[in-house]
């Protein structure tokens, strides 16, 4: 289990109170005092019992004894011989003669070393249980995250990632530059906290990793182009239909963070399928908006892959690192026959035309990203995605008129602090990208940014960079089989047809864990 | 931490801290579980609620009925202080470890990647840290919930449900109602 380390000290804390606090057991001690002597009232004694010569018990919660001696009176309960309540409770009166001897009891804490260890193994692993079970991810892993503070709405760090790092860059050959949409706007001159993580078993070489800014047109947003440039936009449009091989699907792109998504296809992964939306018209510079993110098909196909090569994977990482880009290439067939959301207009009854695709990997925070078109404005606007089967989860898709790009600020981290103390070596290599910052599981770097003064709020992205390794799980070698590994460099055509039954038979289990241990406010 | 996690803590230390404040004994109407402890190395012990001591003979209601143990026959006699007795330590903790190693397995084990075999072991820790905790506690309260009393004086009256005595007239084999005693 690898505990996040910048929840640690507060569970810690609250254990060790927990202990303190727990760890005393007031003990009781009885005193025995003679029946016409008279007995104080105090806050520390309690009640008085009465323990009478026939055996009877009268346990008095206040108690008064006549001048003489003769009688004791107050408010209490009577028990029988079998100390059974005898009657309610209610104002008694007995003659000491009566009485065989006078209890009352005095307490003491006393400290419990064994209490203590209960009480604080409680805190610690209950809290820890409790909160793993809730979030498993947040526990066991997942890809690179950055979570921004306050992003939930709520001071501090979220639960849910609001970007996760270069996930297709599974070797340093494939290392790549990652630009995520946060989603998130903030004042200008404000600070931002951004905690980077390594959930997953996995080594991470970080080279880099800026914070983007950008002046927010009034009332609209600036959002990250396909083609690498920054548009502004007043307002996002939504669509008026939209038609999949299912039927009506604008309920599920409304239906927020499940959003759309469809069987993958069980005799061939690569099947594609479309979607259709209707939009008003549009003029001049426009965009199709989509936010999306991928369903776990790409992560089962490259833990399969691993599996398959098993104990060659070593070999395999170095064979790649070697062979270069086009190794690389060769090594990504099946998430590129997989590929994006290829998105395709057309203006009333015109012919349709291509103007992109989206095509941002990892299934945790996704990713919202413009496709720039130019529109004449004569009909209304019609979009045509297609996609594989099952590879895709639409959060939404809406159009949007453009402005002029515009450059957003890129802000190295002025501070990057470790365990809560500043990391100087780590900032600089992050800001400066002149080597790595080299991760393991369960390690956490906080990066504290700075805005530049801006009169309008300022939308918000993260640029990182690098790449990472996969570590190699001992369940996974029971699946090695050399030659479908070599079936996945050579044809990954053929094996997306072959992977197809394995695939759909866990499809439904991966699913229902993934949204069982999303991440929850 | 997150609010909710927060909040989960929070009713974890409030479950903690009332199971502290349980611990405390309210006053009681029967009298103290006690252990007999013979001189004899191969007599048994006698365990159950001490109804009452004399100069002569410590009358003892046990599971199997009503006991009169001669006093110069007991090396030492054992008086309950507290409720938090090895039995309930160990109880406990093995609810927490059955509940964490269950838990965290369960949910190690939904995070796609994750193997069986390593999330069992996860979870088998975790439990094994909690028999491991309830057993240091266990160890800590067997030498603290039993007061030693030396029998044969009048230290061990108090601790009865009679202190004075047998009431006249009442039998200690009619005694045998109550709630259970320690076994």
């Amino acid at each position: 289990m690898r505990e996040r380390p910048g929840r640690l000290p507060a569970a810690i804390l609250l254990g060790l109170w927990a202990g303190q606090a727990g760890c005393t057991i007031t003990v009781y001690t009885p005193e025995l005092h003679e029946p016409t002597v008279p007995v104080a009232q105090t806050k520390d004694r309690g009640q008085l019992k009465v323990h009478l010569s026939s055996g009877e018990l009268i346990v008095l919660d206040d108690w008064k004894l006549s001048p003489d001696g003769s009688r004791l009176s107050g408010t209490g309960q009577v028990y029988t011989v079998a100390r059974e309540p005898k009657g309610g409770p209610g104002r008694q009166d007995v003659s000491t003669a009566d009485v065989a001897v006078l209890e009352t009891t005095s307490s003491k804490s006393m400290f419990s070393a064994g209490m203590g260890v209960m009480a604080t193994t409680t805190v610690l692993l209950g809290a820890a249980t409790v909160a793993c079970v809730a979030s498993p991810k947040s526990c066991f892993g997942s890809c690179p995250t950055f979570y921004v503070d306050g992003a939930g709405g709520r001071p501090g760090e979220p639960e849910r990632p609001q970007a996760e790092g270069f996930s297709a860059s599974i070797a340093r050959v494939l290392e790549a530059r990652d630009v995520d949409a946060l989603g998130l706007a903030r004042p200008g001159g404000a600070q931002v906290g951004i905690t980077m993580r390594n959930e997953a078993l996995e080594t991470h070489a970080v080279r880099r990793v800026l914070l983007l800014a950008a002046p927010r047109p009034p009332g609209g947003r600036v959002l990250a182009g396909a083609d690498d440039r920054f548009y502004p936009t007043p307002a996002l449009v939504p669509p008026l239909s939209c038609r999949a091989p299912e039927g009506d699907c604008l309920a599920a792109l409304r239906a927020g963070e499940h959003g759309r998504s469809s069987s993958a296809d069980p005799s061939d992964l690569a099947t594609r399928e479309e979607i259709e939306l209707a939009f008003p018209a549009a003029r001049g510079r426009s965009g199709v908006v989509i936010a999306a993110r991928q369903t776990l098909l790409s992560t089962f196909l490259f833990y399969q892959s691993m599996a398959y090569v098993g104990r060659g994977a070593g070999e395999f990482l170095a064979s790649l690192e070697r062979g270069g880009p086009e190794a690389g290439r060769r090594a990504m067939g099946m998430a590129r026959l997989l590929g994006g959301i290829d998105v395709e207009v057309a203006e009333g009854g015109s012919p349709w035309r291509a103007i992109g695709s989206f095509d941002e990997p990892g299934p945790i925070a996704g990713d919202t990203r413009v496709l720039p078109f130019e529109a004449t404005g004569g009909e209304p606007l019609r979009v045509r995605l297609r996609l594989a089967k099952g590879h895709w989860r639409l959060g939404s898709i809406a159009l949007a008129r453009l402005g002029d790009p515009v450059t957003p600020s890129r802000l190295a981290a002025e501070r990057v602090e470790r365990d809560g103390r500043p990391d100087e070596p780590a900032r600089r290599q992050l800001a400066t990208g002149g080597g790595h910052l080299v991760t393991h599981p369960g390690d956490a770097y906080r990066l504290v940014f700075r805005l530049p003064p801006s009169a309008a709020p300022l939308e918000l992205f993260l640029e990182s960079e690098g790449y990472y390794y996969e570590w190699m799980r001992h369940e996974w070698l029971a699946d090695e089989d050399p030659r479908m590994a070599a079936l996945v460099l050579a044809d990954p055509a053929e094996a997306l047809r072959r992977l197809a039954p394995v695939y759909k038979a866990r499809e439904p289990e991966m699913e229902q864990a993934f949204w069982a241990s999303r991440f929850r406010k | 931490m997150g609010s909710t996690e927060v909040g989960i803590v929070s009713l974890v230390v409030a479950a903690v801290a009332a199971a502290g404040c349980a611990a405390k004994s309210p006053p009681q109407v029967f009298g103290r579980p006690v252990t007999l402890v013979p001189r004899s190395e191969t007599e048994p012990r006698v365990r159950g609620e001490l109804l009452a001591a004399d100069d002569r003979v410590a009358y003892v209601r046990t599971k199997d009925g009503v006991r009169e143990v001669e006093l110069g026959s007991l090396r030492e006699a054992l008086v309950q202080r507290h409720g938090s007795t090895p039995g309930k330590a160990m109880i406990w903790a093995t609810i927490g470890g059955l509940a964490s190693g269950i838990g965290l397995t369960a949910a190690c084990s939904s995070v796609d990647g994750n193997g069986t075999g390593g999330c069992a072991r996860i979870g088998a820790v975790t439990a094994a840290i909690w028999l491991g905790m309830g057993g240091i506690a266990a160890a800590s309260f067997s030498s603290s919930a039993n007061l030693p009393v030396a029998p044969w004086d009048k230290a061990l009256r108090p601790y009865a449900r009679f202190p004075a005595g047998l009431p006249k007239g009442v039998s200690a084999q009619s005694l045998v109602e109550g709630p259970p005693g320690p076994k």
